[in-house]
């Protein structure tokens, strides 16, 4: 069926033409804009102290980190604390801990890392033998790679949507088409009358756009990472590693390595759509009506993750500055644990559980994720129902070739 | 149990313009020729047969049941050629038939029938950007009779197709009424004549006439005088 389909949504060198002039826009946008904040102010500080770490070096790594946040925290006898309460209720709901609250940024990542790094590298001298000689030799043995790198690629591997949503948009524009051609030939008439309807030949289209959204996500991650490897001064055993070993490695959330992490993303990532297709499927059974359960599920989905949206993107590093906003970060703290509670989609949060733990202690997440299959069915029902409307016949011609 | 569809009361309004008016019409297996001059509905009532259109008023039943009640059930009995069908020209013919197999849940092994039974071996291998009309629209009815559907219906089934291929396809489809209700919606009164069970006759979205194949023998001039009745 994928097969079919595949060959349905590529049915003429247009479509070739899209899928490689995406593919090249992506690959340029990477180019132009991974690691850029690197190559600026923190790539020259990263260079400054890469390298063995020494006492030297952790101590102005430590001032620079007290000078940064000083606003935030204030230093007493029990150590880093929160300077006022609306800042310790961000923080709540960030994560509990001190030293994850300090990860969120890179230089607080890069302290932690050391301190990790350093602490694990210590207690690795007994543990050692346990580890097993070649596990040590691997990656702990040759002082050249104990260095100071953590460019925390989690965010720019996983976070960074745009080449995604590019390829998705690529793959709806396809889908649009190929769902023209099929009202143009009559084909759709006959689809229709196979045993699941139209309902099958949709929902296919859509399994093969996201599964290609997950390809491009793969095919992404894999690129900034040769980028990242031949961009910065960086061990290839500081990249490589990680992968497949998290002991030590602040690349790795709650001690997951990245390939396991991109694995429960992508698992992640099916969960929501499956919950979300059998949303939209079962709403259809009631409703009848195609277009309007899906646009009500959509409406659904949005309303339950807008809160989040607000929180993650307008509050998540907004702790110094209360007064921007039209609430309080406190009494938005306070809206938002009542709202966690009545949310009817908050199972839909299983999502973040399965991607890092530290989640399902705090009940916070990362929000993005929930964009893409929620930007996939906007486009595609927007593209479908406008291209199949004759007043849109030049944006049709345009885009897709056809009339 | 031979199957039964019954259309009651079945009307079609396009806005201020009524299209099907009062259908009242009962199939068995059987094959059933619907005729009737260009405009008179016979697509439109076609369509709504098989679900793909809704219908103003009226219900639909496939055997005792109305057909939304169990539309899956309903569709996987369903084979239907609309008309002026085209395809997906990067497909061969060959690949086109595997995909509505899956589509239709049906053995693959069906696909090798019905390429043969629409003469369509010799070219199984080929783009469907290169076959002629009358292949293309073998092709056609070669999906729709994949599985052999216990409703088979065919709109317009013979255009393009020459005169060995017609009598071809009619004396499978005489085979197929045997235990199938196969309606073939057509203007020309030739298609019919000699092989339906029945001819319904359709004007301006009005049943005019049915008859039995024991009346056939002067189907044109019956047809040319329900024509002129209305006139």
């Amino acid at each position: 069926m994928y097969y079919y389909e595949f060959k349905k949504i590529m049915h003429n060198k247009t479509s070739y033409f899209i899928l490689m002039l995406g593919f090249a826009l992506i690959f340029i946008w990477s180019l132009i804009f991974v690691g850029r904040n690197y190559d600026t102010s923190l790539n020259g500080f990263y260079r400054d102290i890469n390298g063995t770490l020494t006492e030297e070096k952790q101590e102005t790594l430590e001032d620079e980190y007290k000078k940064a946040y000083s606003e935030v925290f204030t230093e007493t006898d029990e150590g880093m604390v929160f300077q006022n309460e609306s800042m310790e209720l961000s923080g709540k709901y960030c994560d509990n801990r001190f030293e994850d609250f300090c990860a969120l940024t890179e230089m607080d990542a890069l302290i932690n890392l050391i301190k990790k790094r350093e602490s694990y590298l210590k207690s690795n001298q007994i543990k050692k033998a346990e580890i097993g000689e070649e596990a040590y030799h691997k990656y702990f043995d040759d002082e050249e790679e104990h260095v100071i790198c953590n460019r925390n690629l989690i965010p720019i591997l996983i976070d960074n949507q745009f080449p995604i949503l590019i390829g998705i948009s690529i793959m709806i524009i396809l889908c649009a088409g190929c769902l023209i051609l099929e009202e143009k030939n009559h084909t759709s008439l006959i689809l229709a009358t196979t045993k699941y309807g139209y309902r099958n030949n949709i929902a296919c289209k859509m399994r093969i756009v996201f599964l290609l959204s997950i390809m491009i996500q793969i095919i992404l991650n894999f690129e900034y990472y040769l980028i990242c490897m031949i961009r910065f001064p960086i061990s290839k055993w500081e990249l490589i590693a990680p992968l497949f070993y998290a002991k030590g490695f602040e690349l790795c959330p709650g001690n997951y390595t990245v390939v396991k992490y991109i694995i429960f993303e992508l698992l992640a990532g099916i969960i929501t759509t499956f919950f979300f297709s059998m949303f939209t499927i079962a709403l259809s059974c009631l409703l009848k009506r195609k277009n309007l359960s899906i646009v009500i599920s959509e409406i659904c989905f949005a309303i339950s993750i807008a809160i989040n949206i607000i929180y993650d993107y307008l509050y998540h590093g907004a702790y110094t500055t209360d007064s921007e906003y039209i609430i309080s970060t406190y009494a938005f703290g306070k809206f938002y644990e009542i709202w966690r509670l009545i949310n009817p989609f908050a199972f839909v949060q299983l999502k973040y559980y399965f991607e890092q733990p530290r989640f399902l202690i705090t009940n916070t997440f990362v929000i993005d994720k929930y964009l893409i299959p929620l930007l996939i069915v906007c486009l595609f029902i927007i593209l479908f129902d406008l291209f199949t409307k004759k007043k849109y016949q030049f944006a049709r011609r345009v885009l897709t070739g056809y009339e | 149990m031979n199957d039964k569809l019954t259309l009651k009361n079945i009307s079609k309004n396009y806005k201020d313009k009524e299209v099907l008016h009062s259908i009242n019409l009962e199939f068995e297996h059987g094959l059933y020729g619907l005729l009737g001059p260009n405009g008179a509905g016979k697509t439109t009532l076609l369509n709504i047969m098989v679900g793909i259109l809704e219908k103003s008023c009226g219900t639909i039943e496939w055997n005792g049941n109305d057909i939304f009640h169990n539309p899956e059930e309903y569709r996987s009995g369903i084979g239907f050629l609309p008309q002026h069908l085209d395809f997906y020209h990067n497909f061969t013919g060959e690949q086109f038939l595997e995909y509505m197999s899956k589509l239709k849940e049906v053995d693959s092994t069906e696909v090798n029938r019905v390429l043969n039974v629409m003469n369509l071996e010799s070219v199984r291998f080929k783009k469907i950007s290169s076959y002629s009309g009358g292949m293309k629209q073998r092709l056609g009815i070669a999906q729709a009779i994949l599985g052999s559907p216990k409703l088979l219906v065919l709109d317009e089934p013979t255009v393009g197709l020459d005169l060995e291929e017609r009598a071809h396809f009619k004396k499978y489809l005489k085979e197929l009424s045997n235990e199938s209700i196969v309606i073939l919606s057509t203007h020309i009164v030739s298609d019919v004549e000699e092989v339906s069970d029945y001819v319904i006759f359709l004007k301006n979205g009005q049943i005019q006439k049915q008859i039995a194949n024991d009346q056939l023998s002067h189907l044109e001039e019956l047809y040319l005088s329900v024509q002129e009745e209305e006139c």
